[in-house]
């Protein structure tokens, strides 16, 4: 089952440091991100992707080899960012 | 120039705009805000390329309104998406009326008005359906008083206005468009069937582009509320000019009209707003439309009720014959509406059973 | 011309016909018969320019009902174009009440600005913003600031250009209350003070005449460089703590009054003005060292 952002553009998504802000132009609303989830919407923006693909993406960058907790922590925050109708299912 | 007409001179002559001197551009500024019309002027001026053009220091005026208005389209498109999903599951299409309905189709009626409420048509019999399925997505009723739920519901064509719950919004659902009191009845499931898709959705809908037409003619001369009138008129004009590209437009209008018992409406929607806003009509169609004409004398009355009641107030002087005019025209309103008898009770009840709170005022918290 | 140029009859005429005057960014038509308006006006503003009576930005006027508290306890409404967005307030309470009129005009209509809720001075041209909710001892620090030197832009209203995210001036005398009033007296003796008014919604409270510089220079934009959350706590000695430009975007954000109407517009300027700035929590007690931390400020590397 793959991803996708519910973004319209990557105007939308900004990084500050270690967080990021973004913008969902639907509800108007602003959130802040912690790093994970930022990374995760960023490489979601490229392209729609399933959670063991970003798994791979993200353990290169995180320098962590895939494993189920890593898994298990990026389908959490898929959840709480699909909570705030961020992502949606592709 | 009536310092009253500066507003009417605006839409009438945009062209002349960039050539009004700072003065006269301070005096219309604050007509256009109390008659909030100024998102509408900016919308036009740029429809002409002639934003630039303008003094700088009034522009940007205009440019303060128009943020808002983008603000509140986005929010009435959101919006409308929380009622499609609530009335989707009980297989019930949503037809949006008014500026929801301009915003919708992305008309350019929609640009610079700001409201309230969210206005759908629902088939009478789905009445009970979508109440409920609006309350399970968060909505609840407003007016608990027995009196106006019975004014809302037995007298009147609609529920009464429903709030939701987390995000404040309001829609008013109806299922006709006039009364069920009233004198004339035109028929809600011809206008229904007529209705077309909007905004790229299959379940939200508007009225065709007739009937969008003959329902704001019926909103602004059958309404009780003229505070807006200029503002509707100049709503009524932007359709007309907007459809009147479309083929069969024009020699169907009359037609539906007829049909749907409305031809009075249209023919003071032609007539005020070729008065007022030289809109560009057929000569065929006046002339059909003239089968909408009042005789002579209500002809005159109207006249001159209704053309002191269009004109914008000017912010420094109360017009008081404008003034008269819209309470006589209220009057009207109400009694075109309901019966006279029950047009007392009402009136005679609000006043003493409702419990209207006045319009809260903010403390100085800045 | 000034309006110090103009005589006290002078100025009281043309208050009752509509006085035209202009404060930075925008130009204030004031109407009004109401004596303490006229000598707070003659007071806090005689460093400002007179404007042409053709346009005025906003139209405003204070005055007394018609009715019995013309005389009893009087009142005192003020009017935006005909309509009341406040209540009436006490006679007394009059030329605070044309402050905070003007603040609420611009803030309700001036949306070609991102409007924080926030102090802002600037030196060497490189402005600070200082953010931060009531009670935090911002306008006192404010006022220090300027009473040492610092530009003043705003004490209230920080305008941040869309077009360019410069910050666009609109100086105005500013407003401190209860103990502020005692602590900046004793802070600078010369300085220029409104009559006290007491039990207003506030407090007490007295308006402190801008420096001249502050309003002569009102046309000159300045670039952000911090952001300051200003706490003022009890015998705390000076503290400055950085904050992430995220949390610092989130902060603002809730200290601004057009954020959420500006839409998209209003996230990328807000994330353009944290990105630009140092972002910092600072906490203080002693005004003086304040001022000396402020004036030692790091500059911010370039973006």
């Amino acid at each position: 089952m793959k991803w996708r952002t519910r973004l319209n553009s990557e105007e939308q998504l900004r990084q500050m440091g270690e967080e990021y802000v973004v913008y969902d132009a639907v509800s108007g609303s602003t959130h802040l991100l912690g790093a994970a989830a930022g990374q995760i919407l960023l490489h979601l923006e490229f392209t729609p992707m399933d959670v063991h693909n970003l798994m791979i993406v993200l353990g290169a960058e995180w320098q962590q080899t895939p494993e189920s907790d890593v898994e298990q922590g990026i389908e959490a925050v898929l959840k709480e960012l699909q909570s705030m109708d961020l992502v949606e299912c592709a | 120039m009536r310092k009253t007409g500066l507003i009417v001179a605006a839409f009438r002559h945009p062209q002349a705009l960039p050539d009004w001197d700072l003065q006269k551009w301070d005096v219309l500024l604050r007509q256009l805000r109390q008659a909030g019309m100024t998102a509408s002027l900016y919308a036009r001026l740029d429809g002409l390329g002639l934003l630039s053009s303008i003094p700088e220091q009034a522009a940007r005026h205009l440019a303060w309104a128009a943020q808002l208005a983008r603000r509140h389209k986005q929010s009435v498109l959101y919006e409308v998406g929380f009622i499609r999903n609530a009335l989707n599951r009980a297989g019930v299409p949503v037809v949006l009326l008014k500026g929801a309905a301009y915003v919708l189709a992305g008309l350019p009626a929609s640009e610079g008005r700001i409201f309230s409420d969210i206005d759908i048509l629902v088939p009478a019999e789905s009445l009970n359906l979508v109440e409920s399925e609006l309350m399970i997505h968060g909505w609840h009723s407003t007016h608990h008083d027995v009196y106006d739920q019975r004014y809302y519901r037995s007298w009147m064509h609609e529920l009464p206005p429903m709030t939701h719950a987390t995000r404040g919004t309001v829609i008013d659902v109806h299922h006709a468009i006039l009364p069920v009191t009233a004198r004339l009845h035109p028929d809600s499931a011809k206008l229904l069937k007529a209705a077309v898709p909007a905004g790229g959705f299959a379940t939200v809908l508007t009225l065709g582009p007739a009937d969008m037409v003959l329902h704001s003619a019926l909103h602004l001369f059958y309404n009780s509320e003229f505070d807006h009138g200029f503002r509707d008129l100049v709503d009524i004009h932007t359709l007309l000019q907007h459809f009147s590209g479309l083929p069969g437009f024009w020699s169907g209008i009359t037609a539906r009209a007829q049909d749907l018992e409305l031809t009075r409406p249209l023919f003071y929607a032609l007539r005020y707003t070729t008065l007022f806003l030289n809109t560009v009509v057929p000569p065929a169609v006046m002339i059909k439309a003239d089968a909408g004409r009042p005789n002579v004398a209500l002809l005159a009355l109207m006249d001159s009720l209704f053309e002191p009641a269009l004109q914008p107030d000017s912010p420094d002087h109360v017009n008081l014959i404008a003034v008269a005019a819209r309470f006589a025209l209220y009057l009207r309103g109400n009694w075109l509406r309901m019966p006279p008898l029950l047009l007392m009770r009402h009136l005679f009840q609000k006043a003493v059973i409702s419990n209207r709170k006045p319009v809260e005022k903010t403390q100085c918290d800045i | 011309m000034k309006l110090s140029d103009l005589s006290l009859p002078e100025l009281n005429r043309q208050l009752r016909q509509g006085f035209y005057f202009r404060t930075g960014a925008f130009v204030v038509n004031v109407k009004s018969a109401i004596p303490a308006v006229a000598n707070g006006l003659s007071l806090m503003y005689a460093d400002y320019p007179l404007a042409d009576r053709a346009f005025a930005d906003f139209h405003v006027t204070l005055t007394k009902p018609h009715h019995w508290r013309r005389y009893f306890r009087p009142q005192v409404f003020f009017r935006f174009e005909g309509t009341s967005p406040f209540s009436p307030l006490p006679l007394s309470q009059a030329f605070p009440m044309l402050e905070w009129g003007m603040n609420w005009c611009i803030s309700s209509n001036a949306h070609s600005y991102l409007m924080i809720h926030a102090a802002v001075l600037e030196k060497n041209g490189r402005a600070a913003i200082l953010a931060a909710p009531p009670g935090s001892g911002k306008s006192t620090l404010c006022a220090a600031l300027m009473l040492r030197g610092w530009r003043l832009l705003s004490d209230e209203l920080t305008l941040v250009r869309l077009t360019d995210g410069r910050i666009e001036p609109v100086p105005r005398p500013v407003s401190l209350k209860n103990a502020s009033i005692a602590v900046i007296r004793d802070f600078d003796p010369l300085a220029i003070f409104s009559p006290v008014v007491r039990d207003t919604v506030k407090g007490t409270v007295a308006h402190l005449k801008p420096s001249s510089e502050s309003v002569q220079r009102a046309v000159e934009t300045a670039t952000a460089a911090w952001i300051i959350f200003p706490q003022y706590v009890k015998e705390s000695a000076t503290v400055a703590v950085p904050v992430s430009a995220g949390r610092a975007m989130m902060r603002t954000a809730d200290n601004s009054f057009n954020y959420g109407l500006l839409g998209q517009q209003g996230f990328a300027a807000m994330a353009a003005l944290v990105s630009r700035c140092n972002c910092i929590d600072f906490r203080y007690s002693a005004l003086n060292e304040a001022v000396q931390y402020f004036d030692h400020l790091p500059v911010p590397d370039p973006a």
